[in-house]
């Protein structure tokens, strides 16, 4: 038994020598400063030239086929044909993971060659890496196709209240929907607010459920029932105080308990993703999915993944609508080559076949459409003569499109529904 | 020289030779308990904390969320082995006179779901038993069921007969075949003794068979044990949101966007290591040394 112990002695106290050299090992920090800085006031030409014949880990939320075929076939295909960049598209289930292995290469003393190349990222998770310095930039404002952007635009510009400072560089817009089949309910029959919605789920027990949050969908439609109970998102503009928060997020828990027993399953659980929420509509058990697609959601009708006669449509009191962003670590190993995916993305062209639901998913543009000229403008007009049954009118959708709040809302509202709605009563 | 006559340097030779692996394993291993250890008590430099203390322990004892965690973790653990072990001690028995010539196919049977990811097991799951599975499906075509909800919730339910499911059915094989290796072989001789000496069948069971098998069955149990209660995909696929075990209350503190979770995440973490640890420490008494014992007593 002795033996045991000592051997397990020699090696504890190994380890414990290993994990404290990780932590010194900061010595190249100096050269790797100075590559970045050559990246940010470098001309175009280098950063391409730099990006030739690298792989970009590209981290993002892989709960889509119709983005992950996109990403992989349009985006792929370009970058390794003009480019000669490869593109490694690794999918996570929640942006917090690729968040978490740049943290931990962080907290090992890493300055260089980061196993995370760029990361498709939203407001919370991009606070995170913010609050642990962890991002490379500003680089944004350095990509040739940001003259499409508009930065001057405060919803461009910040992101869940915080600004992006150029650390982050637009990808889309997205904007929060309900779906429903239209063979099984009639429009007019439909709910158009969460006081309508909560009549109408009483009137159909079991037929209704949503997400949970933290799940992206699941915590917009908590979020958007904060708004209505508390008077509107014009009152949260403010930075968050837990008091005054608390007063008002109380409605909505009440809200959702007591909806809750005639939720689907008595709200005894609750889908984990929209995937599966998405699953549960097609299969008949409940009456309402989401989807964020502001190009509708013919692409999951055209590829067998939504019934024919399914359609999405917004509340007249609003949802909730914002752009979304890809960031790249501090310690990315191809930083210049992430740059040049962040550059493509914007391009006019492949954004409109994003959005175009035959071609890309339907994604919203993240690019302002006043900016293009020529062939581009008519790309445009062309899109938006395209759009049918099976998406909400563009101009409908702006009508109702309401801001998100800060960062620090999220996690609160995340963490309160799970301690009043979810363990709660 | 491996082959050297001297026990002493024999022991050294092959010490030496293991180092490199045990390196590996062991340092990565221990790395990896020292960060979280570190990281349980509040240390996180990345954001600015930099003094050790006990308060995610504390908060977490506080916290009804994580007794009812812990519990329900540990009641599934339990239930999933005890089960599973009463069907592979019936199992084993019944195979054992099959030899693995007559009974190719029977052994075959047994084994093949030993290499299938218990993750493929518990979305296989979902597929065959969900509401809107493949048997909620066939008893709605013959008309046993006029909804998907009318089929009784058996995956993602608030019980966890789901995850115990797909628990029993991927380990009672593994039990088994650690049982049947025992019971094919060197116990035979035992057995024909007895029963020279006039034991019944009840006899040469209680007194024999059983005995023999008991520490390759407590020691496979407890290894189902220390994984069941550790492992974190298969209660992720085929548990309720709202009955959460021990390792999905610590990944959702780990994912959550506010750093300041993290320690939390790492005290449960710390909670889990504690309990595998005391499973380790029953596992070297009553599982191998008791299997030791018995062999030099015998």
């Amino acid at each position: 038994m002795k033996r045991y112990l000592l051997a397990t002695l020699v090696l504890c106290m190994l380890s414990v020598t290993l994990a404290a050299c990780s932590y010194s090992r900061t010595s190249d920090k100096a050269l790797d400063a100075d590559s970045n800085a050559a990246l940010l006031s470098g001309s175009w030409d280098d950063v391409l030239a730099e990006a030739r014949g690298k792989t970009v880990n590209w981290y993002m939320w892989g709960g889509s086929d119709a983005i992950n075929e996109f990403v992989d076939q349009k985006y792929g295909t370009e970058l390794k044909e003009k480019y000669n960049i490869t593109l490694h598209r690794v999918p996570i289930a929640d942006t917090a993971e690729a968040v978490n292995k740049v943290l931990n290469e962080k907290q090992a003393g890493k300055a260089k060659d980061g196993s995370v190349d760029l990361i498709w990222i939203n407001g919370e998770n991009f606070a995170t890496l913010k609050q642990a310095d962890a991002l490379f930039g500003p680089f944004a404002s350095k990509l040739p196709n940001a003259k499409y952007v508009d930065y001057s635009n405060p919803a461009v510009q910040k992101d869940f209240g915080l600004d992006t400072e150029g650390y982050e560089s637009v990808w889309g817009s997205a904007q929060f929907q309900f779906v429903y089949d239209s063979n099984r309910i009639k429009p007019e029959e439909l709910p158009r607010s969460y006081q309508d919605l909560k009549a109408w789920i009483i009137n159909h027990p079991g037929r209704f459920t949503y997400d949970a949050p933290p799940d992206f969908t699941g915590t917009r439609f908590v979020k958007q029932l904060f708004y209505e109970m508390s008077g509107g998102y014009q009152n949260w503009a403010k930075p968050f105080e837990q008091q005054a928060f608390d007063a008002e997020a109380a409605k909505a828990w009440n809200y959702l308990n007591e909806i809750k027993p005639s939720l689907w399953r008595k709200g005894e659980t609750y889908p984990k993703t929209v995937a599966e929420l998405t699953t549960l509509f097609n299969n008949n058990e409940v009456d309402f999915a989401f989807t964020q697609d502001i190009g509708g959601i013919a692409t999951d009708i055209g590829k067998g993944k939504l019934p024919k006669s399914a359609r999405p449509y917004v509340f007249d009191t609003g949802t909730i609508g914002d752009y979304h962003y890809v960031a790249i670590p501090y310690d990315a190993a191809h930083k210049a080559a992430a740059m040049v995916v962040a550059n493509l993305i914007l391009e006019p062209k492949l954004q409109f076949e994003k959005s175009d639901p035959a071609k890309g998913w339907g994604d919203g543009i993240g690019i302002d459409p006043s900016k293009l000229e020529g062939v581009d403008k008519q790309l445009y007009e062309a899109l938006k003569s395209k759009s049918g049954d099976a998406s909400v009118p563009a101009d409908e959708l702006l009508k109702h499109k309401l801001p998100d709040l800060q960062a620090a809302y999220t996690p609160a509202l995340e963490e309160g529904w799970k301690t009043h709605v979810l363990f709660g009563k | 020289m491996y082959y050297s006559a001297s026990k002493p340097v024999k022991r050294i030779l092959l010490s030496l030779m293991l180092v490199p692996a045990l390196l590996l394993v062991a340092g990565t291993f221990l790395a990896g308990l020292f960060i979280t250890g570190e990281q349980s008590l509040d240390y996180f430099p990345l954001i600015g904390k930099t003094t050790l203390s006990l308060h995610a322990y504390s908060a977490l004892f506080h916290s009804s969320v994580f007794y009812r965690s812990l519990l329900f973790s540990l009641g599934i653990s339990l239930a999933s082995t005890v089960i599973a072990a009463l069907f592979a001690l019936i199992l084993a028995q019944g195979l054992r006179r099959y030899s693995s010539k007559q009974g190719g196919w029977l052994h075959f049977m047994l084994q093949f779901n030993l290499p299938v990811p218990h993750v493929v097991g518990a979305i296989s799951l979902v597929l065959l038993l969900g509401q809107s599975g493949l048997i909620s499906r066939l008893a709605y075509a013959a008309g046993l069921i006029q909804q998907p909800s009318q089929f009784p919730i058996l995956i993602l339910d608030q019980a966890g007969i789901g995850i115990m499911l797909e628990y029993v059915w991927k380990e009672v094989p593994f039990i088994a075949v650690s049982v049947l290796s025992i019971l094919k072989s060197w116990i035979v001789p035992y057995e024909k003794q007895l029963q020279l000496l006039g034991a019944n069948a009840w006899q040469r069971w209680r007194l024999v068979t059983l005995p023999f098998m008991l520490p390759s069955l407590t020691a496979s149990s407890i290894i189902v044990f220390a994984y069941t209660f550790g492992s974190f995909e298969v209660p992720y696929v085929l548990g309720s949101v709202s009955k959460p075990t021990l390792p999905i209350l610590a990944y959702q503190a780990y994912l959550n966007p506010d750093l300041t979770h993290r320690s939390e995440a790492m005290a449960i973490n710390g909670v889990i290591t504690i309990i595998s640890l005391l499973l380790i420490v029953l596992y070297m008494r009553w599982g191998e040394g008791y299997a030791t014992k018995q062999h030099s007593s015998s």
